[in-house]
């Protein structure tokens, strides 16, 4: 009986360690390695590869687009999409709305990136970042709104009812009493989105023009075997400024209790 | 039933214009494309033609794709699956309060950062210059590189449980959780071992969160092109020949009928999967 719940812990802690961290450890460990490739045993320690990214133009470029791409997504996919994450919940038996909005949610990104790039095309639009950002807000739409719904479900609904009962109309109570109760899924929401769209590969690959994406420049440099070290740099800056960040939100979405939403 | 319009009516109208605009106006617009008259380097003209279709279900070539990318898919769900139950077993229903939640925020943390920074990581470790031969070879274990994990399907599934097994612990953790402990006490006095207990109570309730591990894995691989381009070696999937066809070739209405047949394949697995395997139940 034991025995068996010792060797599920074992299997547990193996694959955690050797499947999910022992490969960003790699890059972190041989991001401080004097040789190019990923040899053993380590060559000496150096800081150089960190020199030549905090260095390279089209490295910084690339996460200032990232950060524009990310921050339009974002205020759009809020704009749109938290309005009828109340929508969702309330008209919850119109079950056509359900559907209508999680399909982007379903299909493959491949999916949104090709058919969003024969459409601007086909309108004659310029590609550039508003173009990825465009098409980017097609995904969170429903990112959003899977949130902030769980959200709302879980409201109880007798602070409503007491807003009405002191007086206040449908309007005041929801703009006093009910937004307010969201606003920490509405920032879960947004953070999600940023980090998503910031790193989304797949459908930026086919809506960007001329400029890079962090993501995109990544795609570029794999090409090119020297480029080896300074990408595992940039890398390593990426993860260890990421885990921060994303151990920073899901602790808060735990101690608030947001976003369990199983879909998302 | 005629319902009255509410503000809530309203608020859905945002989302809905977006929707039609960026998502729905654009299928229709990929769907009138595949029967137009296709040609490469953009040389096609505007018509009625069943012809892409055509060529696309029945060339051997694309047969083959097809082939290819359903069995990686399905290997690489089998395979997540496989190492994702005994972890959400664990963490459900061994560990007790929120541990195993956390567990998980460990498991996504490094999840959500690049994947293609992963895939870098994974190109490094089993390549054949890389970090898994080099320490064989260093050992003394081999005398030469293995070259069957680099290169090869092996290596896209390998990624792919890598990148999926979260999405795959999550359902099925809630699932496995949700499972009230007198069904199991149930199921023992009336003389049910381990094993049986297993396969006729734990298994079947736990179908939905296999579902929804199913449309996380299986769907979006049918879209997966950067995988298979990065450590693949010749794996040549669907998302790799549409991802040609578009920018490439640039034979937009023969790219447009593969894009719809993949849509149609995937409407119809979601659709399965929520109508029948109970994750709308899940989800309320």
């Amino acid at each position: 009986m034991s025995k068996i719940k010792l060797m599920l812990a074992g299997f547990t802690a193996t694959v955690i360690t050797l499947l999910i961290y022992f490969p960003i450890a790699v890059v972190v460990v041989f991001s401080f390695n004097e040789g190019i490739y990923f040899l053993l045993p380590l060559k000496g320690f150096t800081t150089k590869w960190y020199e030549e990214v905090l260095s390279n133009m089209e490295f910084f470029e690339s996460i200032v687009n990232s950060m524009i791409v990310a921050a339009m997504t974002t205020s759009g996919a809020l704009l749109v999409g938290v309005p009828a994450a109340f929508s969702f919940v309330r008209l919850r038996r119109n079950t056509p709305f359900v559907g209508f909005v999680l399909l982007p949610f379903l299909v493959p990104w491949l999916v949104i990136g090709v058919i969003s790039l024969v459409f601007f095309r086909t309108l004659g639009l310029q590609l550039s970042l508003l173009t990825v950002s465009l098409s980017h807000i097609i995904y969170s739409i429903p990112l959003v709104i899977l949130i902030v719904a769980a959200r709302v479900l879980s409201l109880n609904p007798n602070y409503e009812k007491a807003s009405m009962d002191l007086g206040a109309d449908r309007m005041r109570t929801f703009i006093n009493v009910t937004l307010p109760l969201t606003y920490p899924a509405i920032a879960v929401a947004a953070l999600i989105t940023f980090i998503w769209s910031f790193d989304n590969f797949i459908i930026t690959f086919f809506t960007i023009g001329t400029e890079q994406t962090f993501p995109i420049w990544l795609w570029g440099s794999l090409r090119h075997p020297t480029q080896v070290p300074v990408i595992t740099a940039a890398s390593s800056l990426i993860i260890i400024i990421g885990s921060v960040v994303v151990y920073l939100l899901e602790s808060y979405r735990i101690r608030k209790g947001i976003g369990i939403t199983l879909l998302e | 039933m005629k319902r009255r319009l509410s503000i809530y009516h309203i608020y859905a109208i945002p989302t809905t214009a977006y929707l039609l605009l960026f998502f729905y106006i654009p299928i229709i617009t990929i769907i009138v494309y595949s029967f137009w008259i296709g040609g490469p380097f953009y040389e096609f003209k505007p018509g009625f033609t069943l012809e892409n279709y055509v060529r696309f279900l029945t060339s051997r070539v694309t047969q083959n794709v097809m082939i290819v990318t359903n069995v990686v898919a399905f290997l690489s769900f089998l395979a997540t699956l496989l190492v994702a139950y005994p972890i959400a077993y664990f963490l459900a229903r061994v560990l007790k309060g929120d541990t195993g939640l956390r567990i998980i925020l460990l498991m996504l943390i490094p999840l959500e950062m690049n994947y293609l920074i992963r895939i870098f990581a994974w190109r490094n470790i089993l390549g054949e210059q890389g970090f898994i031969n080099n320490l064989l070879l260093t050992l003394g274990i081999i005398d030469e590189p293995v070259r069957i994990f680099f290169h090869s399907m092996y290596a896209v599934i390998i990624v792919i449980v890598h990148n999926a097994l979260p999405y795959a612990v999550f359902p099925l953790y809630i699932t496995l959780r949700s499972i009230p402990q007198n069904l199991y006490q149930a199921a023992m006095d009336l003389g049910s071992n381990r094993v049986s207990t297993f396969f006729r109570v734990t298994l079947p309730l736990s179908m939905p969160g296999i579902a929804v591990a199913f449309l996380f894995i299986y769907v979006p691989m049918l879209g997966e092109f950067a995988i298979p381009a990065l450590v693949g070696g010749k794996t040549f999937l669907l998302g790799n020949l549409i991802t040609r066809q578009y920018l490439d070739v640039g034979n937009w209405p023969y790219a447009s009928a593969a894009t719809i047949s993949l849509l149609i394949i995937t409407l119809i697995a979601s659709f399965l999967v929520f109508k029948y395997m109970g994750v709308r139940r899940l989800y309320e």
